[in-house]
């Protein structure tokens, strides 16, 4: 139906509709005065971000993005903002502010420099892939869930512990801190 | 294709890594440093989604082009936890100093 090329432009077409909202909304994370729209601006990084990942075949983790970013993380941060007083008052920077903005910039184009220069082994050469591959990354790709939890469970079963772990003492360690004296 | 998503990614790195190093507010930092984890795990994704290894290709093994996505499940996990401890830290210091500036959290220097 579509050549090949069209089909690139499309794509290409459909990420940009996607990335400029996101390139926006963290650029006004850190240029809102209001610290509570810097917020709500996150959210919508993260709203994009998820699209971004469907956009890369990846659904389980734009869920997951969903649920643990908009659903939870957000929802910390703007607990934490209004138990703070003095919403209005600004987001003031410090007295690095010239100097941290030349470094991140630098940073950008370092990081562009070397992304560009780089020859990735780009799998979208499929000369170099043979039908039988393709057909396996297609299958793979329709229908990705299972692999990803056989992965968990088998490749990367110690660090799916360790996490766990650490999300436990995460939770022990916020409850403790939170707590407060045991006399009121 | 990629370099689009290289390019978003290094794009979004460069502002949580400004509001981090520029920022008083430690709410701020702490959204910033979200902002980083998002780069690296849209970085990560494009990455397997696009680039590959030929050594799995010839063994056979497909799974592997999953595995920035697990490499992406680890840092929602870790940025759970890290935001979660962060915002215990910062209403405590809330409570005991009545400020969220870390510029201000110079007790010991005097």
């Amino acid at each position: 139906m579509f050549s090949d090329f069209e089909l690139k432009l499309t794509m290409d077409f459909v990420f940009w509709i996607i990335a400029i909202p996101i390139m926006f909304s963290s650029l006004m994370v850190v240029l809102s005065t209001n610290l509570f729209r810097s917020a709500l601006f996150l959210i919508f990084t993260f709203v994009g971000v998820a699209f971004i990942f469907i956009l890369l075949r990846a659904e389980f983790l734009a869920i997951i993005e969903i649920l643990v970013y908009v659903g939870a993380i957000s929802v910390l941060i703007i607990f934490a903002i209004l138990m703070t007083k003095n919403i209005d008052s600004g987001n003031p920077s410090n007295s690095f502010n010239k100097l941290s903005m030349f470094f991140s910039a630098l940073v950008f184009l370092i990081l562009i420099f070397v992304f560009s220069i780089t020859d990735w082994n780009i799998i979208q050469n499929m000369s170099l892939i043979d039908t039988n591959s393709t057909e396996n990354i297609k299958n793979i790709y329709s229908n990705s869930i299972p692999h990803l939890g056989k992965l968990l469970l088998t490749d990367f079963v110690l660090a799916f512990e360790l996490a766990s772990v650490l999300l436990m003492a995460a939770l022990i360690g916020g409850l403790y801190l939170l707590k407060g004296d045991d006399n009121d | 294709m990629l370099h689009n998503y290289l390019f978003l990614s290094a794009f979004i790195f460069s502002i949580g890594l400004y509001g981090v190093l520029s920022k008083k507010n430690a709410i701020t930092i702490l959204m910033c440093v979200e902002l980083m984890l998002n780069a690296i795990n849209i970085s990560a994704v494009a990455f397997s989604r696009y680039v590959f290894n030929s050594y799995h290709l010839v063994n056979g093994d497909f799974e592997f082009i999953l595995t920035g996505q697990i490499l992406s499940m680890f840092v929602v996990a870790v940025a759970a936890a890290e935001i979660a401890i962060g915002v215990a830290i910062l209403v405590t210091v809330y409570r005991n100093r009545q400020t969220v500036f870390v510029t201000e959290g110079n007790k010991l220097k005097y």
